[in-house]
């Protein structure tokens, strides 16, 4: 858990990514906050909950509170996440 | 002798027809009485008339000139606030219906239109056609009989589309209303002009009722399930929606509803049950939203907004919403009073969450401003104290940027069964601004470009200085700094089209806001290469760049902005056009820029090819300098490498050479690299325009 905690910026741009937030934090309490110019602007995760399962998969609760399980790797600071639906992100952490 | 005319007969108010008599009523709440006018003449004054646009929801219609088939019909919602006037509207096409006629063929004949003795209006969402966005109105009141609308007309496409066909104004008068209408004196009709003055249409609007929109909700539940229907405390669904205009009625239907598959449902399952209890499904005549309470949610703890996605399996969006009575609220903190509590036992935090998927299915997304509706529970819970333990902390209202998102947001965003979630927006298209900003005129904001002109593909640099001309301190921002969060603007190209700026990466200083003595004057500079809408100087012409400072003090929004221009110019030959264009069409090359760091391949990739054309290098040479004199990761500050970059001909705002100082002075050295930064920050110092304290910084090297 401590190895995801901390601000993250994502280094990957692509359709099936474009709705994950540019920016996370993930702090130590267990929630997860984004930052956006409006909270009008729609991104798949904006606040919420996440609970790592093992090292292998996360929860995060979404943007109509689905939560929602994910596949994640942690590796020289980049966090790679891959959705239900195939769709693989990264992050480097800040 | 007396020569003069007679007065003419002057009728006691009483005999005046009501509708033209003021309307107390209609008046904004923070007008002061008016005094008795005083009479030394013996013949008494006529009464003034003061009329007011009255707040609430108005009937209106929309007639293009030259379609007498087409005719437009919607709402015009209007808030009255203690800043005058907010408002907004729709329209809806109306429908045409084909007579036929025995021989002949069909005759297209326009049906009639919403009755206005009915109040707000449920028109078909395939009809929708319009977002008015309400730029100029009646704020307070007039002694005249007139006042001029002005208004945006944004063209809906579905799925979610949107075109904005110009700004129009209307000369709207006030009329006798035709029959039917609740409030004859309520009523007004003009002609709708173009921005060139050409009549393109006319425009009625009748009022009809006090609310602004209108909807139903209907509550049904397993049997052991709660009905969320309050807070225990006096909140209900009323008291939450009555204060943001919605006419919200509330329905207890099935209590009955059938498990399907355990005590924990699916989406899906939550889906089928909506369609098949739910008492109505027209939501072209009314405005359902579905709430069902069951035991438990396989996806989620507490409630879900489940219609999205591939769970809307009949593609009706934002129909239904699902809550779990039988989630058990952890027994630990931040879970204060409710600790160990079945959720449905929990009357306010299970009241809460009903509200807050609610606001999904009206189109609101989380919403951290405060521990307002659209928060989440977790965060709320999580900013509780001893002193204010969850649910005490939980606030009974919505932020207020979601509560302008209820009033004025276009219909199809907000209405079951409009624009899928997620769609919602403030900016495509643009909502009604609110007019509660403030113009401070005792701070003068003074931009200018760098260089007045620069050629295709550099970034544009703006000097920035904001001045408090008074003999007051000031509440001011306490920095210029985009990454504060309270500068932005916007670009008009040669070409007439608008785009914007914003900060694209927000840091949260503690003290944001700060004195700005008399005579006090903070600088900064912006550097300047994309916004929201691409590329900010694609083209070469002449161009105008407006800035805007805006903070809050006590509540309101202060402003402060400024226009500079600057010319931008063609390419020099074809290795600067190819430079100028990868530049510009690479994303990534402005967050390089601001965040600086190795990761950005694109990025990085684009600003080395403007540095290897000799005319877009002095303009990139600081933005790569900066990056490799910034540790990053295991990497170290290069200075050798920036040092290389850096020449006089290097341009660099004053912003810019007071960070390169810093980052000198931080190294701690006095080495090759530090020394040769330092000779072209001084060869710079002495050749612009410049704050004392930076030339004291760069003196000091």
């Amino acid at each position: 858990m401590a190895d995801v905690i901390g601000n993250w910026q994502k280094v990957t741009q692509s359709t099936c990514s474009s709705s994950y937030p540019d920016h996370l934090e993930f702090q130590a309490s267990g929630l997860y906050f984004t930052q956006k110019a409006s909270s009008s602007i729609y991104t798949r995760w904006d606040t919420g909950s996440y609970e790592i399962v093992n090292p292998q998969q996360i929860r995060i609760s979404t943007a109509n509170d689905a939560v929602i399980s994910y596949q994640f790797s942690i590796a020289e600071n980049v966090i790679t996440f891959v959705d239900p639906q195939g769709c693989e992100f990264q992050y480097r952490k800040l | 002798m007396n020569n003069l005319p007679p007065l003419p007969e002057v009728l006691p108010n009483n005999d005046q027809p009501a509708s033209l008599q003021p309307s107390l009523t209609s008046l904004s709440p923070a007008l002061p009485n008016l005094p008795q006018f005083p009479q030394p003449f013996p013949t008494p004054i006529p009464p003034l008339n003061i009329r007011s646009l009255r707040c609430g929801c108005y009937l209106v219609n929309y007639k293009p000139i030259g379609s007498p088939l087409v005719t437009y019909d919607g709402t015009l919602r209007v808030e009255c606030h203690s800043d005058g006037r907010t408002a907004s509207g729709d329209l809806y096409q109306r429908p045409i219906f084909f007579l036929p006629f025995p021989g002949q063929s069909p005759k297209p004949i326009l049906l009639a239109g919403p009755n206005p003795a009915n109040g707000i209006p449920i028109l078909s969402r395939g009809r929708y056609r319009y977002y008015l966005r309400i730029t100029q109105i009646l704020e307070y009141f007039t002694f005249g009989n007139s006042f001029t609308l002005g208004l945006e007309m944004y063209r809906f496409t579905a799925p979610n589309s949107w075109t904005n066909e110009g700004a129009f104004t209307a000369l709207m008068t006030w009329k006798p209303a035709p029959s039917g209408y609740p409030s004859s004196g309520n009523y007004l009709e003009g002609d709708v002009k173009n921005s060139a003055g050409s009549i393109v249409g006319t425009l009625t609007m009748g009022w009809i009722s006090k609310f602004l929109r209108k909807a139903t909700i209907e509550i049904d539940r397993v049997s052991v399930s709660e009905a969320p229907l309050n807070n225990g405390a006096g909140i209900d669904w009323k008291s939450v929606f009555e204060p943001l205009g919605w006419d919200l009625t509330v329905i207890e239907s099935n209590t009955d509803v059938v498990e399907p598959s355990g005590n924990s449902w699916s989406d899906a399952e939550m889906h089928q049950a909506m369609l098949a209890r739910r008492d109505s499904a027209n939501l072209d005549s009314e405005w359902r939203y579905h709430i069902l309470a069951v035991r438990n949610i396989d996806s989620t703890p507490r409630g879900i907004m489940y219609d999205i996605d591939a769970t809307d399996s009949n593609n009706v969006p934002r129909e239904g919403v699902g809550i779990a009575s039988h989630w058990t609220i952890p027994n630990a903190n931040p879970w204060g009073l409710v600790k160990g509590v079945r959720f449905g036992a929990a009357t306010a935090p299970y009241f809460r969450t009903a509200l807050h998927e609610l606001g999904h299915a009206m189109g609101l997304y989380h919403n951290t401003v405060d521990n307002g509706i659209m928060n989440t529970t977790d965060v709320i819970a999580s900013s509780a104290t001893a002193a204010n333990p969850f649910p005490n902390n939980i606030q009974w209202s919505h932020a207020p940027d979601d509560q302008k998102r209820l009033r004025h947001y276009p219909d199809v965003f907000v209405r079951p069964g409009g624009t899928g979630f997620g769609t919602a927006s403030e900016i495509t298209p643009q909502i009604s601004p609110t007019d509660v900003t403030v113009e401070v005129e005792e701070l003068q904001l003074q931009v200018s470009p760098l260089l007045s002109s620069v050629p295709i593909g550099a970034p544009v640099r703006v000097n920035l200085a904001l001045t408090n001309l008074s003999d007051q301190p000031i509440l001011a921002p306490a920095s210029l700094n985009m990454k504060a969060g309270m500068v932005r603007g916007k670009v008009i190209s040669p070409d007439g089209k608008v785009r914007t700026f914003s900060p694209l990466v927000r840091c949260i200083e503690e003290h944001p806001i700060a004195m700005l003595k008399p005579g006090q004057q903070i600088r900064n500079s912006l550097t300047l290469l994309r916004g929201a809408e691409g590329a900010l100087f694609p083209m070469s012409g002449v161009y105008q760049i407006t800035v805007e400072v805006n903070w809050d003090i006590d509540g309101v929004e202060a402003i402060v902005s400024n226009t500079t221009s600057m010319m931008v110019t063609g390419a020099a030959n074809e290795a600067h056009a190819s430079a100028a264009l990868k530049v510009l069409s690479t994303p990534d090359a402005l967050l390089t820029l601001v965040l600086g760091g190795d990761h950005l391949d694109e990025g990085i990739e684009a600003i080395q090819t403007a540095l290897k054309n000799p005319v877009l290098r002095p303009h990139y040479a600081y933005i790569e300098a900066k990056r490799l004199a910034e540790r990053f990761g295991s990497r170290k500050p290069n200075l050798e490498a920036a040092a290389e970059l850096l020449d006089p001909n290097t341009v660099m705002s004053p912003a810019e050479i007071k960070k390169a100082a810093t980052i000198v002075q931080k190294s701690g050295k006095n080495d090759i690299p530090e020394k040769q930064i330092a000779s072209v920050l001084k060869s710079k110092v002495s050749a612009i325009e410049i704050s004392e304290e930076i030339k004291d910084i760069v003196e000091f090297l």
